[in-house]
């Protein structure tokens, strides 16, 4: 791959950008275009697109941190997923994207205190994500999976649509045909173009300090030999868990870490008659009639993963994995009042991450959780699996009380893919880590450009949200530099 | 040359989590046959072990605590008492180890029967 540099152990560029996902890749090809000097360093490795099976075992081997095992603790814990890759989550996840609300900016803007945050700049900057992404919906026919909910949530009279993707599809085409925009297709190879280079499979450790000024990053590189990069600029963009990590080992704590958020989502399997199993993709329907609070979708849904979604309760459930083609996986997803924290631990690779549901939270994924098993039994499946300890088998509305009542939040299954909010941005040093634009307070040339910037999780999937503040604040950047 | 060989790794294949893992298998799926199971418990023992450092720290703790009661009051009891737990964090050990072991074998062997059997071709 052009671009792609060499490893060295020392490096030297006007900016550095740490991370290559979302927030990464589209600060660098700003940065790059407007003439800088810029080096995006990697911890991941290059995987070309349509090598690995989406969402497999082997895909989170190579492309996830952690092969895709990486747990906020609390009561219950919380399963997160991080891509760990050239690309970040932009080449794991489902590719959905949502615009924020003028409302959510609003509360964002009123919480943090950001300034000079308007609308019309924010969705214009949208308008051209969404031309670069070739966002758009599915040409032709959905699968299975997303048309049952579909068919659920119409025949219950509550409100659902279409989430676009930024997908490309041949002519001709439909849901199983597209070929994913993601970063490594988009906005990495435009940085390259502009003279931008990447180190991949480089960790960085630390960032050097003096007083409130980096100047020097140190990396572990791929034989696991030290490696150096002295830089006028750093841009941190490893996301909202390794960003916050990175700083706090650095030397900046603060608010750097606190107010972490997610959309935390419970899980249920659903039988239906006939084949509805599509391994590789995941539906591109929600359920919004509950929005902001509840929003219901469908998930990967492998062999395994069917199989995963059993496993709580198996002894009772287990019967059911045979039929995995007639299954899919789907998710009740709330946004949250809980937050957590990402804590750096002396001596320690890795973070602490913690979350902590509030009562609130745990009541709405029960209902979240039966109120989608009513759209599966509405969509025609004749049985659904709901995934946390003890579950019964809904086989009929009659099924629903016992679900409600059976269910706890600390016996289920709960994970969540969106991650956000530990370096908040905003002018009030009380509440924000960063300013305005990403600066991180108490520091001269350390920016954050991330989804850890959001002040809030947005109750919709972030990318169109990190992306398009992203864009606005590194080409705030580009005019501060020059 | 020595003939004392390396002390076992807790999180290891040949380690006490790798044991409990196996018979954790072969009680919630039976008739894996051993081949299988030896492939499930490398694999579990891999993704166990690549855990983000604060977790294997304390994976690693329970995984000792468990060893000590395992010569105390024998294997089989101590199993059980992890299957059916509902400790916090305690209980998480069979739950790691359950959607560990029930992803990968499905996801290698899709036609694998509720117990763990080869699927019969029909």
């Amino acid at each position: 791959m052009i671009g792609l540099r060499a490893p060295a152990p020392h490096h030297d560029c006007e900016v550095l950008v740490i991370g290559s996902g979302a927030g990464g890749a589209v600060t660098a090809a700003v940065l790059a275009e407007a003439g800088f000097d810029v080096l995006v360093v990697e911890e991941g490795p290059w995987v070309e697109q349509g090598s690995v099976v989406p969402f497999s075992l082997e895909q989170m081997d190579r492309q996830y941190r952690a092969g895709g095992v990486t747990v906020a603790l609390g009561r219950p814990s919380i399963a997160y997923t991080e891509g760990r890759c050239a690309g970040g989550g932009t080449e794991i996840n489902s590719g959905l994207y949502r615009r924020p609300s003028e409302e959510t900016l609003d509360r964002w803007r009123r919480q943090t205190s950001i300034v000079d945050f308007a609308d019309d700049e924010f969705f214009g900057i949208c308008d051209e994500i969404e031309v670069a992404l070739s966002v758009q919906t599915v040409p032709g026919s959905h699968t299975p999976a997303s048309e049952r909910l579909r068919n659920g949530a119409a025949a219950l009279g509550w409100q659902h649509d279409e989430i676009p993707r930024w997908m490309t599809y041949p002519a001709g085409g439909d849901a199983v045909t597209g070929r994913r925009e993601s970063m490594t297709r988009t906005f990495l190879p435009r940085a390259f173009a502009a003279g931008a280079s990447l180190l991949v499979e480089h960790r960085v450790d630390r960032l050097v300090r003096d007083r409130g000024r980096a100047i020097r990053a140190e990396l572990t590189g791929p034989d696991g030999g030290p490696v150096t990069i002295d830089f006028g600029t750093a841009v941190v963009c490893g996301g909202a868990v390794q960003t916050p990590a990175l700083l706090q080992r650095s030397g900046w704590r603060g608010l750097v870490g606190r107010g972490f958020a997610v959309h935390p989502t419970v899980k249920l399997a659903a039988r239906f008659d006939d084949t509805v199993n599509v391994a590789d993709d995941v539906p591109v329907h929600q359920v919004k009639e509950f929005s902001p609070d509840l929003s219901f979708g469908g998930s990967a849904s492998h062999p395994g993963l069917v199989a995963l979604a059993l496993s709580e309760h198996w002894p009772a459930m287990r019967d059911a994995v045979t039929a995995w083609r007639e299954m899919a996986v789907y998710y009740a997803a709330i946004t949250s009042e809980g937050r957590g924290r990402v804590t750096a631990l002396p001596g320690m690779r890795d973070p602490l991450v913690t979350y902590r549901l509030t009562a609130r939270d745990k009541a709405l994924l029960g209902q979240g959780l039966a109120r989608l098993a009513l759209v599966m039994l509405e969509a025609g499946a004749q049985a659904v699996f709901p995934s946390f300890r003890e579950a019964p088998i809904v086989r009929s509305r009659a099924d629903l009380a016992e679900l409600t009542g059976r269910f706890r939040a600390s016996t289920a299954s709960v994970m969540t893919v969106h991650l956000c909010s530990t370096v908040p941005m905003g002018e009030d040093r009380g509440r924000a880590a960063a300013d305005s634009v990403g600066l991180l307070h108490g520091a001269d040339n350390v920016y954050v450009n991330d989804a850890s910037l959001l002040p809030d999780a947005p109750g919709v999937n972030p990318q169109a949200s990190v992306m398009a503040i992203a864009t606005r604040n590194a080409r705030r950047l580009a005019g501060a530099l020059r | 040359m020595s003939t004392r060989s390396r002390p076992t790794q807790p999180l290891g294949v040949d380690g006490t989590f790798a044991a409990f893992a196996g018979e954790l298998l072969e009680r919630e799926l039976p008739d894996l046959d051993v081949a299988r199971r030896s492939e499930t418990v490398g694999f579990v023992c891999r993704r166990v072990g690549s855990l983000p450092t604060p977790l294997v720290l304390g994976v690693t703790i329970l995984v000792a605590v468990m060893g000590v009661a395992r010569r105390i009051v024998g294997p089989e009891r101590v199993t059980g008492f992890l299957r059916a737990t509902r400790l916090p964090m305690v209980g998480e050990l069979a739950r790691l180890v359950r959607s560990l072991g029930f992803t990968y074998v499905w996801e290698t062997w899709p036609d694998t029967s509720p117990t763990g059997a080869v699927a019969v071709p029909t």
